[in-house]
């Protein structure tokens, strides 16, 4: 037990740091606090030295901006004076989930041919708990009742559901569908004449009508903080995987079975195949530990264990370790370019992209 | 519209008062609606009529642009 | 197989753990307090044999032709007591009609004997199963708080001094020769904390404190109650244990004045910050004697790391929510207990 107290991070505010700056990772609050490079370095190599000792290491000549420094990071409530450091261990960033599939995606348009009943079933079986399904066409109600009954009495505990805009998918015929199915999460209608935000119910779910179009998978792999998920479980994954390809099963429009729905590699037809089988395969899981560590400029940024990668659409197709093309930050300069820059060179991963 | 006074304690007759322990002069009052916000499903395989289903912690796929995701 | 005892809503950790077992190629089977309870379970007795018959719709893995499912309680290799029922049905709704329908004594009576026989049905099923390894039997998760502060003394631990009484002027004394405390102590259950519903509210039962104007305000005597020194906390500590091993949690409730006497009045724009925990070796030590002294398998215990430095002992929870420590920790407690129950379900089988 030291005398005098040091600083300490809460073990739930994790810095991370970029190229240009820094980031404390408040895990349990799901916020992110810029902090600069020097003091990642104080709160990291000197973790565990007193403000004092801090002072004299830098020679006394930044002494009001440590001052600062500690009053911001207690100020956010990130950390306190701590006498017994040794009490204080860092948080265990090991990452494990029983279910074999963890999130899937389904899509569907006006010409999918789905046994929802047969899916949702197999899904279950794999102990899915969360699933997305992207109808890019122009859904009735009816339809959209029929896939989420077809979840009725299944493991999922959410479905997102987005549909293109019909004039019967009003406010009110949404809010009962969330009524009538409590698995409903969220609610994204595309296409649609106006956008609009409804207020979560008082069950947290929200509903969403956006003009742009989100009527094929090319409209996936956007990156940009709206996306990131700043939470123990996200964090810890990411740390050895790829946060958005783990565990996760897709079935495109047709019925292919895929790691999602933009990526060319099929591993057969639902129709054909069960997804039980699909997921045997050796090679179903190849991209799931390709974590941003090991993706260029991603490794150098600090929302790299935030962030949700796409290992789809690439700076360079070929390139299995590529920067996402959707992502406009530079972590070099702390910029997020303009989105409307041209990237010809960007593509879809080919089947194959080499390392 | 809640016409009884918020305190519980208040609405006890001078025999309840005098047969509860202090603490009940402490309650700590919410509206019964804050403890009960939450979205249950029945689930077949764990015999569950109260299976609590939330958001998954991070997006599963992204296809809408920034605004307000 | 392992038979696990639940409640029949919000159990996700009972879900995981069960996600859990079946990942680790256990068989597990769910039979909720509720199900007793005007549900759909039905026991046959032939003999000595006793099996439990579950409607096999609502169980996993059942043949699709299948209208029930046998379980022979020799079967049961282990058993997981979760939890049973927070309220039975027949206490919570009017029982009578008519005339008589307002008549106080008579509700009571036919209450209390309902109670006695769901009671009893529950117990049957216990006691059936008490030779098989159990996390924990019922029998010894039923802790009197009062007893288990004495049994902590005696491992050891500094207790927080504590008063019953029914006379106001001895609970004024006490708040007096508190030491450190500045006039005030608290006060909480001898047994459960509670809720009560009225109308559009709940009213808890949270720890309160009191000050010397507030006993001042309190009749000369009223119904039993207890009351604690107050101590000054630096943080909250829980841990639960698990078959020997301990797992800690700090909780600094103290930036949020809100939270001050009780963590559970949860701050939901500000959480209070929760984090892993290195237990002193004495402590540990202690908290292992005391929960072999119970003979609990399992259960969490709350202490307090007061301000003076000292680790004060507050009380155990036999069968309390251990997610709340294993999430913001991130100690897989989940799949720990699934592992604890295979064990056990092994050991037996050996044994």
């Amino acid at each position: 037990m030291t005398s005098e107290p040091v600083f300490a991070l809460f073990a739930c505010c994790v810095p991370v740091k970029g190229a240009r700056r820094s980031v404390v990772c408040d895990l349990q609050r799901q916020a992110l606090h810029f902090i600069p490079n020097g003091l990642y370095e104080i709160l990291t190599e000197h973790s565990g030295k007193t403000a004092a000792e801090i002072k004299e290491i830098y020679e006394h000549e930044v002494d009001s901006e440590i001052e600062e420094y500690f009053d911001f990071l207690l100020g956010h409530e990130l950390g306190f004076w701590c006498d017994d450091p040794a009490r204080f261990p860092a948080i265990d960033l090991t990452w494990e989930t029983p279910e074999r599939i963890t999130n899937a995606i389904l899509d569907v348009d006006e010409r999918s041919d789905h046994d929802f009943g047969k899916l949702l079933g197999e899904l279950d079986d794999l102990g899915c708990k969360a699933l997305e399904v992207r109808c890019f066409h122009r859904a009735s109600l009816d339809e959209l009742r029929t896939i989420l009954e077809a979840a009725r009495r299944g493991r999922l505990r959410s479905i997102d559901l987005l549909a293109g805009y019909a004039p019967e998918l009003t406010p009110d015929a949404l809010a009962t569908l969330a009524t009538d199915h409590q698995r409903l999460s969220s609610i994204v209608i595309h296409s649609a004449p106006e956008s609009r935000q409804l207020p979560p119910d008082r069950r947290g779910v929200a509903v969403t009508y956006r003009t742009e179009a989100i009527d094929s998978p090319r409209c996936c792999g956007k990156i940009h903080p709206g996306y990131f998920a700043i939470d123990l479980e996200t964090f810890a994954e990411a740390q050895k995987h790829n946060t958005c390809l783990n565990r996760k099963l897709s079935i495109d429009a047709r019925g292919e079975i895929k790691n999602c729905p933009s990526l060319a590699k099929s591993f057969g037809n639902a129709r054909d195949v069960s997804l039980h089988s699909a997921l045997a395969q050796r090679d179903f899981a190849a991209l799931w530990s390709i974590n941003k560590d090991q993706i260029a400029v991603c490794k150098d940024c600090e929302f790299r264990y935030v962030c949700t990668d796409c290992r789809a659409y690439l700076l360079d197709p070929g390139d299995l370790y590529s920067k996402p093309s959707k992502c406009t930050y530079d972590p070099y300069t702390a910029e997020w370019r303009q989105p409307a820059e041209e990237r010809t060179s960007a593509g879809v991963l080919r089947e194959g992209g080499s390392r | 519209m809640d016409k009884e006074p918020e305190d519980l304690f208040a609405r006890l007759s001078a025999e309840g008062r005098q047969l509860v322990p202090v603490s009940y002069r402490f309650l700590h009052a919410s509206p019964l609606a804050v403890a009960t916000v939450m979205r249950l499903v029945d689930s077949q395989p764990y015999r569950a009529t109260g299976y609590v289903c939330s958001a998954f912690h991070k997006p599963i796929s992204k296809c809408c642009s920034q605004d307000d995701v | 197989m392992i038979l696990i005892f639940s409640q029949s809503a919000m159990e996700p950790t009972t879900e995981e753990v069960m996600d859990w077992l079946e990942a680790l190629g256990a068989r597990s089977l769910r039979l909720n307090g509720e199900d007793l309870d005007g549900g759909a379970v039905c026991f046959r007795v032939d003999g000595p044999e006793v099996t439990l018959h579950f409607d096999a719709t609502t169980v996993a893995g059942a043949e699709p032709a299948a209208k029930t499912i046998a379980l022979p309680l020799a079967e049961v290799g282990a058993v997981w007591f979760r939890r049973w029922l927070q309220e039975r049905r027949h206490e919570m709704v009017s029982l009578l009609d008519g005339p008589s329908a307002e008549d106080h004594q008579l509700h009571h009576g036919l209450r209390r004997h309902l109670t006695l026989e769901s009671r009893k049905l529950g117990d049957f099923l216990f006691s059936r199963l008490a030779d098989r390894p159990w996390l924990s039997h019922p029998r010894r998760a039923s802790l009197n708080k009062l007893d288990v502060l004495i049994r902590a003394a005696q491992a050891g631990f500094a207790t927080p001094a504590t008063l019953v009484t029914t006379e106001r002027d001895e609970l004024r004394r006490f708040c007096l020769d508190c030491r450190g405390t500045a006039g005030a102590v608290i006060t909480k259950p001898i047994g459960e904390v509670d809720m009560f519903i009225a109308g559009e509210r709940s009213h808890f039962i949270f720890t309160a404190s009191l000050d010397l104007e507030a006993i001042d305000a309190l009749p000369e005597r009223f119904a039993p109650s207890l009351f604690q020194e107050r101590i000054e906390k630096a943080y909250e500590l829980r841990v639960f244990y698990l078959a020997g091993e301990l797992y800690a949690m700090a909780i600094f409730s103290q930036l949020d004045p809100q939270t001050r006497t009780d963590f559970r009045r949860y701050s939901r724009e500000r959480p209070n910050r929760m984090v892993p925990f290195r237990l002193p070796a004495e402590t540990a030590d202690r908290l292992r004697l005391l929960m072999e002294d119970l003979r609990l398998e399992t259960g969490s215990a709350d202490l307090l790391q007061a301000r003076d430095g000292r680790v004060v002992f507050l009380e155990i929870n036999p069968v309390g929510q251990f997610g709340m420590v294993s999430k913001p920790c991130n100690y897989h407690l989940e799949r720990k207990l699934a592992e604890a129950l295979i064990r056990k379900e092994l050991d037996g089988q050996r044994a």
